[in-house]
């Protein structure tokens, strides 16, 4: 069985060592992350290099009463460190190698995303805590069937703190792609900021995760009302909301610097908003 | 109450960038963002090194044109505010007050 697993999210690209897994655990990764597999290999040489082993023991950080996962994370000088109950990550962000070190149990997947996140930050990007939804030009859907491919017209991103809605926005825009109901990547590119779908998803199986990626053309702050409404937000305002909805990063000084400085340099390019919104699909007709 | 001789600064895991006169403040530590108002970023400013209240109250008083009481009611609530989500330290006097 192959022994590496080239994943691509974003513009990220990872380049996992596994021979030291289980081949159920090797089995389980390669069949969660499939639509992520990055078929350009040869680019393994720009990848993040991740040696994953597993190890037995004590769980490595006690896990919380409320069923709540603890995650912990530190910069210390250029090295970043994920703990979680199963999971410890080191990841140094100058050489771009690391080593995921599991439990039995564990899961990469939250070593993943805090490694993900640090790296849309140093590019000017932000994983944040978001549904996506990609709208389509009517006219050009016949077009897309036929080739194959996903030709996006534009992505809406939602976010919020856990409650806020973001699930609820996706189930009510399933007839369009959604990324994702949890994550989104936000990366800066030389065209102009993209929605990124990120295959996170924890142990929601059902959820959705589309690797694809789409034009940013709105950025929405959720809040809950009997009504529906969008209402304009400072710049100050809208790059704070951000902050507050990138995970991970904002944990020390040095990544909270670096996620100020994308969100205010990504709303000086698309605005956040706020959308106010109650459970129906109408609130689509106030983004238009 | 606060002493008005205590001096108080940043929280080294306090993030801040100020845009269009709002500071916005990132806790690392509590997973936060505070947005301050215009009185309140000024306020922030001066913080970067040490101050004691007395001096902040007299400060905000001179700018904004309020009696010594009620400068000093605003700055210590204010900084009861920060202290409590810690945004802000009290330091000793020794470490640099301005």
């Amino acid at each position: 069985m192959e022994r590496w697993l080239h994943l691509r999210i974003g513009d990220t690209r990872l380049a996992l060592e596994t021979r030291r897994l289980p081949a159920t655990m090797l089995a389980d990764l390669a069949r969660r992350y499939t639509a992520f597999a990055d078929a350009e290999t040869t680019a393994a040489i720009d990848a993040f290099r991740l040696t994953v082993c597993v190890r037995p023991g004590a769980p490595l950080l006690p896990w919380r009463a409320d069923g709540v996962l603890p995650l912990r994370t530190r910069r210390i000088g250029r090295w970043v460190l994920c703990v979680t109950p199963g999971e410890v990550g080191c990841f140094d962000l100058a050489a771009r190698r690391g080593r995921i070190t599991l439990r039995p149990h564990g899961n990469v997947e939250n070593c993943l995303r805090v490694l993900v996140g640090w790296e849309a930050a140093q590019r000017g990007g932000l994983l944040l805590h978001a549904s996506g939804v990609v709208r389509q030009h009517a006219s050009s859907d016949t077009r897309q069937h036929a080739s194959g491919n996903t030709r996006a017209a534009g992505a809406f991103v939602f976010f919020g703190p856990s409650g806020a809605g973001k699930s609820t926005v996706a189930r009510l825009s399933a007839r369009w792609p959604v990324l994702s109901d949890d994550l989104v990547l936000i990366e800066r590119t030389a065209a102009g900021y993209q929605a990124c779908g990120v295959p996170f998803r924890g142990n929601e199986w059902t959820a959705p995760r589309l690797n694809v990626r789409a034009p940013l053309i709105g950025l929405l702050a959720l809040e809950q009302a009997p009504h529906h409404a969008r209402l304009p937000l400072s710049h100050g305002a809208g790059a704070a909301r951000l902050v507050a909805a990138t995970p991970f990063v904002t944990t020390c000084p040095h990544g909270a610097a670096a996620v100020m400085g994308a969100a205010l340099t990504l709303t000086a390019m698309t605005p956040v908003a706020r959308l106010q919104f109650r459970k129906d699909d109408g609130f689509w007709e106030v983004l238009q | 109450m606060m002493d008005g001789a205590m001096c108080i600064m940043h929280h080294t895991q306090a993030a801040a960038r100020t845009v269009e006169d709002q500071a916005l403040i990132v806790l690392t530590q509590r997973g936060e963002v505070l947005v301050l108002n215009a009185s309140g970023t000024w306020l922030w400013n001066l913080l970067a090194s040490a101050q004691a209240v007395g001096e902040l109250a007299a400060s905000l008083g001179a700018r904004y044109g309020l009696t010594p009481v009620q400068a000093l009611a605003d700055v210590q609530a204010f900084l009861d505010s920060l202290l409590a989500v810690e945004a802000i330290v009290r330091v000793s006097a020794s470490e640099g007050v301005s």
